[in-house]
């Protein structure tokens, strides 16, 4: 199958990610966190795109992927003193190896069932697994996680995400344009009759379900260098787990430059209403995701591909 | 070894209570899972709706503690309904939908509670007494919330086997058109079991929060356990207490002698994550 670079989705991608490396230079420092954690967010997109938009076998439980990269590298970061750009590389190393083997060793159990099993199953596995780090030792004192300050500053922090969230988006389009892509989509469309084509199935969404875990242990990764602490709460918290999901549903399943978009307006209405009406910004998020999903099931790379239609 | 034997008495009987609680909230799953063929993720944050409805009534409005109960159960059941035909109606065939839906619902009502609630624990304390038994003593609140919790099992059997409803809503299950042609209005037969599901949520939420603390999060823990119940009862209500039961009586036994009292939840989870991918592969 031959694909273009002039794909509208990898061109929207490349813009704003171009768009996003020269947020720095106007040095407001309050617009380069937000573009710091709109990036994050898109990342998180990415990843849930990957698996569920393209296979739409839902996802419940990314946020275990989260909080096992952000405890690698607490464990870099506390055991393995090493400067500033060899600790990072290393944790995003070790994020990477121990979720991508999570999510190929959890194949086996969970890949085997579908819908609500699915679902279910990966809700569990994220709350048994908070229930376990928030009770062992692996951390000293219990439900605070501290991280060792590492020395950075915001702009390194900024590039270093840009690049990742530039790989994955990368990797993302790569796969969709890639055999395994075209796969999965036929998965997600009609899994039985993908089967009879000859598609091997198991593999195929095993194979996007270690890339997307390693996505997100990649944020999970970068996470404690930006906010410099945590709490078991914070990385295997529910709020994880629905991040992704409403990104990767806002901006339209299965969409490179969907992610872009969902995350885009999750991160301007999480900014504008987390401060004015606290923990009802979840309520209006929560709804979002049911008007979003009952009117326009394609997202808001739906409706924009519509337009830009109509327009034509 | 006296001491032994009472303990090992006291969560047994412990257990049971909480199993039957249990029982009560898979139930409740069960009926939607068995009759809509949906996973109702907001099963567990209406229990908790419920259980902060009475909170409300009897601290904030002063409404005596029977009839608070009564009116929780009817707003509950309002709400079921209003659920069902603005949201459920529309995507109650596609399952992807369905979880989507019901998981906004979770965070809305969780959060919604959460802000006007804050995340304090609550309790209500009905202040009925207690009863000795010898080996230890028990609240009379206890006994009551098992009570409600087999009575209402029995009742919800016996509606589904006896009454006209219960027999159109296992011919919905069964075959939807088979029965849409047989002049069964099958719409409305989910509407109520939407809002039978939500009473029974409701009243679980109620045993609930008389006999033990709640925070407004914790409905996504009670829709996993209530998950549990369900997958392995297989849609038998009374086989869905024994189910409960023996949860119940796992965790506290196991919390009681083997197994720091932290991890209780995490029981659950381990039995549901092996019956999940142990009995139900290779099953959509």
């Amino acid at each position: 199958m031959r694909t273009t670079f002039l794909d509208p989705e990898l061109v929207t991608s490349i813009t704003i990610i171009i768009i996003s490396a020269l947020i720095p230079a106007i040095q407001n420092t309050w617009l380069t966190s937000a573009f710091l954690f709109f990036m994050l967010l898109t990342i998180m997109g990415h990843s849930w795109n990957l698996f569920s938009g393209l296979t739409r076998i839902i996802s419940f439980g990314h946020g275990a992927f989260f909080g096992l990269g952000a405890y690698a590298t607490f464990i870099v970061v506390r055991d393995l003193s090493q400067p500033f750009p060899f600790s990072f590389i290393l944790s995003l190393i070790m994020a990477s190896a121990i979720c991508g083997s999570a999510a190929f060793l959890l194949s086996y159990p969970f890949l085997a069932l579908r819908g609500l099993s699915f679902a279910i199953c990966t809700l569990a596995f994220t709350e048994f697994l908070a229930i376990v780090f928030a009770n062992t030792q692996i951390i000293e004192r219990g439900h605070e996680v501290a991280f060792i300050q590492p020395q950075t500053d915001i702009i390194a922090n900024y590039y270093l995400t840009l690049l990742i969230l530039f790989l994955v988006t990368m990797v993302f389009w790569r796969v969709k344009h890639s055999k395994l892509g075209l796969a999965l989509i036929a998965i997600g469309e009609n899994e039985a009759a993908a089967e009879s084509l000859g598609v091997d199935v198991f593999s195929s969404i095993r194979s996007s379900y270690v890339i997307s875990a390693i996505c997100m242990g990649l944020v999970g990764a970068l996470y404690p260098y930006i906010l410099l602490s945590a709490t078991v709460e914070t990385l295997f918290g529910i709020e994880r787990s629905l991040i992704p999901l409403v990104v990767g549903l806002l901006g339209g399943p299965g969409s490179i430059a969907g992610s872009f978009m969902g995350a885009l307006v999750f991160q301007i209405l999480a900014e504008a209403l987390r401060t004015t009406l606290g923990y009802l910004h979840l309520v209006v998020l929560g709804s979002l995701v049911i008007l979003i999903h009952l009117l326009e099931p394609s997202g808001i790379f739906g409706i924009v591909s519509k337009l830009v239609k109509k327009t034509k | 070894m006296a001491l032994e034997i009472s303990q090992i008495i006291t969560s047994l009987f412990f257990g049971f209570i909480e199993g039957s609680l249990y029982g009560l909230l898979g139930v409740g799953l069960s009926l939607a899972l068995g009759v809509m063929k949906i996973v109702n993720l907001a099963h567990g944050p209406l229990a908790v709706l419920g259980a902060y409805m009475l909170f409300f009534l009897i601290y904030s409005l002063g409404i005596s503690v029977p009839l608070s109960f009564l009116l929780s159960l009817a707003i509950l059941a309002t709400i079921g309904l209003i659920i069902y035909w603005g949201l459920i109606n529309r995507i109650v065939t596609n399952e992807p939908s369905t979880l989507i839906v019901t998981y906004g619902l979770e965070i809305i009502i969780g959060n919604m509670l959460l802000s006007i609630f804050t995340g304090a624990t609550r309790t209500v304390d009905l202040k009925l007494g207690s009863l000795n038994l010898g080996y230890f003593s028990v609240g009379l609140n206890r006994i009551l919330a098992l009570l409600i919790a087999l009575a209402s099992i029995l009742a919800i059997d016996f509606m589904s086997k006896k009454t006209f409803f219960g027999i159109a809503m296992r011919a919905t299950a069964d075959d939807k058109d088979a029965a849409e042609l047989m002049g069964i209005d099958t719409t409305k037969v989910y509407a109520l079991s939407y809002s039978i599901c939500a009473l029974l949520a409701c009243l679980f939420g109620l045993c609930y929060i008389t006999t033990h603390s709640i925070t407004p999060l914790i409905g996504g823990l009670f829709t996993l356990k209530a998950f549990v119940v369900a997958v392995l009862c297989g849609g038998n209500l009374i086989l869905a207490l024994a189910i409960g039961l023996l949860l119940g009586l796992s965790e506290i036994l196991l919390t009681s002698f083997l197994i720091p009292s932290p991890y209780q939840n995490s029981v659950a989870f381990v039995i549901l994550l092996v019956a999940l991918t142990t009995l139900r592969r290779k099953r959509r």
